[in-house]
């Protein structure tokens, strides 16, 4: 048993001193968790608020195409994208497999269908008194649709924050499309899972410190902006 | 001869569904500017939806609504234009989640107004409406009261020329009742605004409009559903008896045995110190209990076994020197009482 507490020791010591190995980990996980997250946001906000405030057909089906995107494995992704980018697939000539921007491709299609569904999901459990209200207040349907986001702002951060929590401690997609590159794509869950398989505790449980803090930080903003 | 005012709503065969099930059917409807107007009716007879249906959150379904002079039809694409003449109140008001200056700029800045027009618009509302120290609170730091005040001011920020509300009252304590009945008055009275409200309650609806409406099971109605009663109606030779739930038994023209409802239009009961002697089959003793006066017309309740309201004139009370807890006799033909 000794082995843990002498890793979290020296984990910590890690953290403490700003290791740069540590440091550089870290910032290749949240750089390309927060371009992807971005990109899904952009994408899954509208889209979701689009299809949450519509009626029209196949509106359900769509409903039930996020629902089971939102289930979809890392490992399905980084194989569809792999087999996409590989060399041999048809986008092989642009040369992104082992590059950040292959793990922001793979994150956004896990990110995007989560943020979108749960954007439709608190769109379309908003008050309807919102809508009436403003068109009674004299705004035009725009404006009564601008007002709806708003009201909804904060089930939509938690919408974004979920994804953002989702691609931040994924695995799958970062293994097999980033491959690990030491100092490049290699992010805090593949050097976890890269150290715990040599054995070296320390590095992997102050990484996991450092995902716990972040996915904390994450939360406590939330509830402070909910109280706000 | 008194000259009649402008019209603000002339509805003509109109039509407004209701998902799922509910028509609200208009043959004809003036609404005259610059009045109060009531719109009384039970639960489920349309209230609601007239008062969604002459704010143009939506078209009607079929024939037409002229608004100032508007054509609105169930094609028409000028709603909006129509929309921000008006103002609003739901039962159940929302307050945006922002300050109520905010909340009651909403409305100007909509219309396209500046930021400082539109405070200064918000600011001018909620004094009208006594809210300013609550300015800076948020809709889920007021009282259920202070939220239809705070309504109040947000329709009133962007001036309209009909103020539409819906219920206002319900829900509030009796003080903030008469001080929400105030403000209807003095919305009239001050801004010269067309004021059309909904109520359940019938001597708030005399009390505070010039013009009340009748609405029952989606359509208007020409007398006020007042003196409704449970009763039990059976044949007693060739007589039709309808013997009121807790009360008198009368005799009836119209109704099949059994279980109805009747009304006793308030304006056709004769009331007289002694039994007159006439043709009506009816007579009632009863006690008054209660008196009040509206447009030079006196509403008495008389206390005959149930609360029955009657309406005379000025003159004929004074004639007759009615008074509080003085018995008198109602008189009235069988054709008065309608089975409904």
């Amino acid at each position: 048993m000794g082995y843990i507490s002498d890793g979290f020791v020296e984990a910590l010591n890690l953290l403490v001193s700003l290791d740069p190995e540590v440091l550089a980990i870290s910032w290749v996980s949240i750089k390309v968790a927060s371009i992807s997250t971005a990109l899904s946001t952009i994408v899954g906000v509208p889209l979701g608020f689009l299809v949450g405030i519509g009626r029209f057909r196949g509106r359900n089906f769509l409903v039930s195409i996020f629902n089971t995107l939102m289930a979809l494995p890392t490992v399905v992704i980084g194989l569809m994208v792999y087999s996409l980018i590989s060399r041999r697939g048809p986008l092989g000539e642009l040369g992104l497999l082992y590059t950040q921007s292959a793990m922001v491709i793979g994150q956004f299609i896990l990110a995007m269908p989560i943020v979108a569904a749960l954007t439709l999901a608190v769109i379309g459990g908003v008050d309807p008194r919102i809508r009436k209200t403003a068109l009674a207040l004299g705004a035009t349907d725009t404006q009564s649709a601008w007002a709806i986001l708003s009201e909804s702002q904060m089930g939509i951060l938690a919408a974004v924050v979920a994804g953002f929590g989702r691609v931040f401690a994924e695995v799958g997609i970062s293994m097999m499309l980033g491959g690990n590159i030491r100092g490049y794509t290699r992010n805090i869950p593949t050097a976890i899972a890269l150290e715990t398989s040599k054995g070296e505790f320390a590095l992997g449980i102050a990484l996991g410190l450092i995902l716990l803090g972040v996915a904390f930080g994450i939360n406590l903003f939330l509830q402070m902006a909910r109280r706000k | 001869m008194t000259e009649q005012a402008p019209i603000a709503y002339q509805l003509t065969g109109t039509v407004f569904h209701r998902p799922p099930d509910f028509t609200l059917r208009i043959p004809t409807l003036a609404i005259e500017t610059g009045k109060v107007h009531a719109i009384v009716g039970a639960n489920g007879s349309g209230k609601t939806t007239l008062l969604d249906l002459l704010a143009f959150l939506e078209p009607p379904s079929a024939g037409q609504v002229i608004f100032f002079g508007q054509l609105i039809n169930a094609k028409s694409a000028n709603l909006l234009e129509c929309r921000r003449r008006l103002g609003m109140v739901f039962q159940e008001p929302y307050l945006f989640h922002h300050t109520l200056m905010r909340n009651a700029a909403f409305g100007p800045l909509s219309r396209g107004a500046s930021r400082k027009d539109s405070m200064a618009k918000a600011r001018h509302a909620l004094e009208f409406t006594g809210m300013t120290q609550l300015q800076h609170r948020r809709g889920n730091q007021l009282s259920g009261g202070e939220k239809k005040r705070a309504a109040l001011a947000m329709a009133l920020a962007s001036e309209p020329e009909v103020l539409l509300l819906d219920e206002l009252t319900s829900n509030v304590d009796v003080n903030y009742q008469r001080l929400l009945e105030d403000l209807i008055l003095k919305v009239n009275r001050d801004r010269d605004c067309t004021v059309i409200f909904t109520t359940h309650n019938l001597d708030q609806a005399y009390r505070l409009a010039h013009h009340v409406i009748s609405l029952q099971s989606g359509t208007v109605i020409d007398f006020i559903p007042e003196n409704i009663f449970d009763c039990h109606i059976s044949l007693e030779g060739d007589r039709k008896i309808a013997r009121i739930v807790g009360g008198p038994a009368i005799e009836v023209a119209d109704g099949a045995p059994g279980p109805a409802k009747i009304m006793l239009d308030p304006g056709s009961l004769i009331v007289s110190r002694q039994v007159l002697d006439s043709s009506a089959r009816n007579h009632l003793g009863g006690r008054i209990t209660h008196m009040k006066l509206h447009n030079h017309t006196v509403h008495l309740t008389v206390d005959a076994g149930v609360p029955i309201v009657v309406r005379l004139t000025l003159a004929s009370y004074q004639e007759l020197k009615l008074d509080l807890g003085q018995n008198v006799v109602l008189t009235f033909k069988i054709h008065s009482v309608r089975v409904i």
